[in-house]
């Protein structure tokens, strides 16, 4: 049967029927590339992934011995293929993350010929490749890569300055805590509390830095609040007598609540009278951490501050007043308020459960 | 009859209009999605994961997980909860006032006892009966209430939430490990992040384990795969793309995270809607942009959650019913945002797309088959033209979930098998022989339903994840209630 008479029915027919029909057609065929397109990358990715894995099993026996001494690294070297660089990199960056010390080291030595094939994305690609590539040589490049890596924390992207402050912001490096700190402005719309954790991993050589950029005034309130999180998160000692002078003298509500949260854990009752000036600030929050704080440092005085707490609008407040009198061991002022009528007996049965104290049990 | 005519030819010109315009716009949020998903991928390949946990600096969260009527899934769901890979979170759970065995079965299972907590906001609830925690899982807490609704149970939970952030969950949902971790890092990315949201999958036919998916399978149901496909086409192409564009307005109720202060200052879950997630979530764009206060939303399409979808007509109609009625209230309720440029983005591309072509889409399609039908008997509109318009809709849908697998393809590949794949493409072109038109029918029979002034959840059937019965359970509880995938 000839297909001519539809052709020319076509041909004849009105202009928004054809682009009709050449739409069917269009989408039509559309839809079967994007089908083909799919099992393609299916089959393409199934075949990857299958090369990978034998690539891997190959590898990973030799790896063993290697970390346990008995090859040299060579040994897995001559098993990589010229085309095989990154992902071998990327092999043994999956493992480095689950060991600590010498195999670490081991693994840096056995990944490093093949790192300046990686290193060479450093200044290409899109922002997600070149972060890859950063965490890469941060995490199995240093000290070689280096200066590399602090490069990149004036990268344009602040994915890839993260990236680079993450790889910098661990225990072997703690010389790198300065410089980190002094692009930590590039960072400021992270969460604070994920910063401290990130400078606190350098540990408590960095300490010393970190305490110094707490006291200091003429750094934004918010970085000194980081550094601050910071001690907290290492035990710093020698922060409670920076955190006591900045209680006295400070103003901004988050570096004081910071700062007490420091004293509260690290403080002494000699730090206890800063405090209590804060006890009746306007703020809720700075109330609140003032009261706990002083359920660690305070002492017998300051049972009445810590009663006036309960009658505070603030549920935050009352809280904590009541966990600090747990604290001081006001058992039987707890029970009583636990088993009373007053409107914050719930908060005297909360805190008496916490401590696994029943005895107001219904 | 020459009013008539006229009046449907121009009818004819409207939904030609909605079609091409509602079409242009699932594609470019499509072709938006699709780069976006592909930096995503290789940008989540730079931050691990184990590491942010092991950091820590990860914020407090509780999960509010309400729960009605959900004896048949509440313990695989809660054993899901409690095993997720998060350093610092709790669980409350709240029993709304079931009328089958999830209290006791929960009870049993995990030990309640009755505990005191303390407040932290107050936001209006129907009774509370009890509060209990688990002598064996501390962080697990139970609060039992009479029947409010779902928005009354959130509520309930978040005045006993101690923590900056929630997570709100259904009853029935089961949480990947890393899960929680994931749908957090934007908040500790970003200190404006006010919400976020996952991506959620069907679970029905998946092998479940300790309230894990251990091995992902298409369902055996036609009706369940049409959802599974739906979901995808939704969230990866969808959200995705209207993320991307700064105009998102849902964040599934079923997998959600908010700041908690946020969420009481603007007021709470509604409690006089039946589509709570999305006026939430409308109402919050609304409370920051009023405050100027600067703010962002997102949705993480790595975080993954599994939920139960239904697999029988009635209930499917019911929920997509709840849904449209749901939609049709939030947009109503906050019409004032729309096309106003006080209200940015959001204002101005979001709320027009849901309000014109989302509310009013299924009236416009329902309406445009009556006069397609009407056209042809009055011989305004020739077969032929008819007949290319409706193959050029279903050609543009098989495109539009072709592309959808193929995003899927390209960044999670949750579907191991090549005929799942195939089967996915066979559904792509299957849903637009009957499927849609359902769906379009019961939207649009929420919107008479919505008119009409309904307000109820109608009901809804769990059958449960297909468990083995766990060996500390009680007898007789267990395998009774859970049906095979």
């Amino acid at each position: 049967m000839s297909l001519w008479p539809v052709f020319r029915d076509f041909a004849q027919a009105e202009l928004a029927f054809r682009l009709l029909v050449a739409s069917v057609i269009l989408l039509a065929t559309l839809a079967f590339l994007f089908a083909v397109y799919a099992l393609v990358l299916r089959y393409r990715n199934a075949r990857k992934r299958a090369h990978l894995d034998l690539l891997e099993a190959s590898w990973t026996p030799v790896l063993m011995h290697v970390l346990q001494g008995r090859y040299p690294p060579e040994a897995l070297w001559e098993r990589v293929g010229a085309e095989e660089h990154l992902a071998f990199v990327r092999f043994i960056l999956r493992y480095v993350r689950r060991v600590r010390g010498g195999q670490r080291q081991i693994l840096r030595g056995v990944v490093e010929p093949f790192l300046p094939d990686v290193a060479t994305g450093l200044t290409k690609g899109t922002v997600e490749e070149r972060a890859l590539v950063v965490q890469t040589l941060g995490t199995l490049g240093l000290p070689r890569f280096e200066a590399d890596v602090v490069r990149a924390l004036d990268d344009p992207s602040p994915l890839v300055a993260m990236v680079a402050a993450r790889s910098l912001a661990r225990p072997d490096h703690p010389q790198h805590i300065g410089v980190v700190i002094d692009h930590l402005e590039r960072f400021g719309s992270w969460s604070r509390g994920f910063l401290g954790a990130m400078l606190a991993a350098i540990g408590p050589e960095g300490a010393e830095t970190l305490r110094t950029t707490f006291e200091d005034p003429s750094r934004p309130g918010w970085i000194r609040t980081v550094a601050a999180d910071a001690l907290r998160w290492l035990n710093d000692v020698n922060a409670a007598e920076v955190a006591a002078r900045v209680v006295s003298c400070e103003t901004d509500r988050d570096l004081l609540v910071q700062a007490l949260k420091l004293l509260e854990r690290l403080g002494n009752e000699e730090h206890a009278p800063v405090v209590r000036k804060l006890a009746y600030a306007p703020d809720p929050v700075i109330r609140a951490n003032a009261l706990r704080t002083l359920g660690r440092i305070g002492d017998e005085g300051d049972g009445e501050l810590l009663r006036d707490g309960l009658f505070d609008p603030s549920s935050w407040v009352v809280l904590q007043s009541v966990r600090s009198l747990a604290r001081m061991g006001r058992w039987s002022t707890l029970q009583s308020l636990a088993t009373s009528e007053h409107p914050r007996a719930l908060f005297a049965q909360q805190v008496l459960e916490e401590r696994g104290r029943h005895a107001w049990a219904r | 009859m020459g009013t008539l005519i006229t009046a449907l030819l121009w009818f004819n010109y409207v939904v030609l209009a909605y079609f091409v315009v509602l079409n242009l716009i699932y594609l470019a949020t499509t072709i938006v999605s699709f780069g976006a998903l592909r930096r995503y991928a290789v940008r989540m390949k730079s931050l691990d994961v184990d590491d942010l946990l092991t950091h820590g600096g990860a914020p407090p969260v509780t999960l509010l997980v309400p729960m009605f009527n959900e004896e048949a899934t509440c313990v695989s769901s809660i054993r899901s909860f409690l095993t997720l890979s998060y350093p610092n979170y709790e669980i409350i759970v709240v029993n709304d006032g079931s009328k089958d065995g999830t209290l006791p079965r929960i009870r049993s299972t995990f030990k309640l006892v009755p505990a005191a907590r303390v407040p932290t906001a107050s936001l209006p609830t129907a009774d509370i009966r009890g509060v209990y925690r688990s002598e064996r899982y501390p962080s697990l807490w139970v609060i039992d209430k009479e029947n409010g609704g779902k928005a009354d149970a959130l509520n309930a939970g978040l005045n006993l939430c101690h923590t900056p952030l929630f997570c709100a969950l259904d009853g029935d949902t089961l949480m990947e490990r890393d899960a929680l971790i994931r749908v957090a890092r934007p908040f500790l990315e970003n200190d404006d992040v006010v919400a976020a949201g996952g991506i959620l999958r069907i679970a029905n036919g998946c092998e479940v384990e300790g309230g894990h998916v251990k091995r992902v399978r298409l369902p055996g149901s036609r009706l369940a795969r049409l959802q599974v496909l739906e979901y995808l086409r939704a969230f990866l192409s969808g959200r995705m793309g209207w993320d991307r564009i700064g105009a998102s307005l849902i964040i599934s109720g079923a997998f959600g995270i908010f700041k908690r202060g946020i969420v009481v200052d603007a007021g709470g879950y509604s409690r006089n809607t039946v589509g709570e997630d999305m006026e939430l979530v409308v109402r919050i764009h609304r409370h920051c942009r009023e405050l100027e206060m600067p703010y962002r939303m997102g949705f993480v399409p790595d975080p993954v959650a599994w939920t139960e979808c239904p697999e029988t007509l009635k209930v499917l109609g019911r929920q997509r019913d709840r849904w449209q009625r749901g939609l049709i209230e939030s947009l109503v309720r906050h019409r004032k945002m729309l096309a106003n440029p006080r209200y940015g983005r959001v204002g101005m591309v979001g709320y027009p797309y849901f309000f014109f072509l989302e509310m009013l889409g299924p009236v416009v399609e329902i309406l445009g088959y009556v006069a397609f039908v009407l056209s042809l008997i009055l011989g305004i509109a020739s077969p032929q033209y008819v007949v290319a318009f409706l193959m050029a809709a279903v050609a543009f849908g098989v495109v539009l979930s072709v592309s959808a697998v193929g995003l899927e393809e390209l960044t999670f590949r949750r579907y191991p098998g090549v005929r799942d794949l195939l089967r996915l493409f066979g559904i792509a072109v299957l849903e637009n022989f009957g499927y849609r038109q359902l769906t379009t029918w019961w939207r649009f029979r929420g919107t008479l339903s919505w008119l009409r002034g309904k307000r109820s959840w109608g009901r809804m059937e769990r059958k449960g994840f297909g468990e083995a019965a766990d060996p500390h359970e009680p007898r007789g509880v267990g395998v009774a209630h859970a049906r095979s995938g």
